[in-house]
């Protein structure tokens, strides 16, 4: 491909490249960022229809900005994440209630495991992500950042606008709220054999 | 059935590890499409920046000669100007009298030139025989 080499690059350098017009720029953020949030939007609404949209408005947001983007500010992630859990929240507040749209977590394209592995894989997966639309947004917000998508604590406290300390209590009640609403799935996610 | 604490979050590691392996992977089509919207968007440039407003003819003549410390400098100026006018100290007062002085002589000197005396101005006329 011939954006091959621009892979090498951060997403501040490439966003610099598509601000100044390279279109393998705007083909190399789009394939590694859109994965991203729209994973993210896909935890956070439980819907995936509204995270297909989200994920369409969040990238649009970023391309308008790109031309007064400034480098090492702050991560571009960091501002997805951050672009995507206002637009998240906008789409839950109209939508109280809405279903869970299990066929969300698409399967792993390559390297995959074992057939029965991915079967289990996806059933603890939804039953995760059941788990989460039970707590408050915020502590959705902040096990979700933390711990799927790997965030430090610092970033989560840039993304969410709160101290660390504030961080850290909400993943530490989300993960409690999360143990509690997976306490009657046990046996059938398989972890009586597995622990 | 009750578990400890510990046992329940390391079964949640074992959870979020799954959601991790099993991250969005979007449709090529999908990708696609997310893709050409960005080069649309590449493609229409820079929002322009509205242009800013054309100052007045007042603000553009400040401008002009400098912006308001240069109007203060000017104020600062006329005042004083007016000041020695209306109260001129010593040293003002003599050049001056000087100045008059000389300019008296002057004007008294251009006064008592004739430009036009009476004999050629006879002869001009044809009435000088």
């Amino acid at each position: 491909m011939p954006f091959d080499d621009l892979t090498a690059l951060d997403d501040d350098a490439l966003l610099v490249l598509y601000a100044n017009g390279d279109p393998a720029a705007a083909r190399v953020l789009t394939r590694r960022l859109a994965p991203i949030v729209q994973s993210h939007a896909t935890r956070l609404t439980g819907n995936l229809s509204d995270a297909e949209d989200i994920t369409q408005e969040a990238l649009l947001r970023l391309w308008r900005i790109a031309p007064e983007w400034r480098r090492g500010e702050a991560k571009v992630t960091t501002w997805l994440y951050r672009v995507t859990a206002n637009l998240a929240t906008d789409r839950i507040r109209r939508r109280r209630g809405g279903s869970v749209a299990l066929d969300a977590i698409a399967d792993p394209a390559d390297d995959r495991p074992a057939a029965d592995a991915v079967l289990q894989d996806k059933a603890r997966v939804a039953a995760l992500d059941r788990a989460l639309q039970t707590l408050p947004d915020r502590q959705r917000q902040a096990v979700i950042l933390r711990h799927i998508d790997g965030l430090t604590n610092p970033e989560i406290a840039e993304v969410m606008d709160i101290g660390v300390e504030a961080v850290e209590s909400l993943t530490a009640r989300g993960k409690r709220g999360l143990a509690r609403a997976l306490e009657g799935e046990r046996n059938t996610l398989g972890y009586r054999d597995d622990t | 059935m009750t578990h400890d604490q510990d046992h329940d979050f390391a079964e949640l590691d074992g959870l979020f590890a799954a959601a991790r392996r099993t991250g969005a992977t979007l449709p090529e089509a999908r990708l696609e499409h997310l893709t050409a919207q960005a080069l649309a968007v590449q493609a229409e440039g820079p929002a322009p920046r509205s242009a800013p407003p054309r100052p007045r003819p007042l603000m553009r003549f400040l401008l002009g000669i400098g912006g308001w410390p240069a109007l203060a400098g000017l104020a600062t100026a006329g005042v004083a100007g007016l000041w020695i006018g209306a109260m001129p100290p010593a040293f003002v007062e003599t050049i001056a009298a000087q100045v008059t002085a000389s300019t008296d002589a002057a004007e008294d000197d251009l006064y008592l030139v004739d430009p036009l005396p009476g004999y050629p101005l006879a002869l001009e006329l044809g009435d000088g025989s």
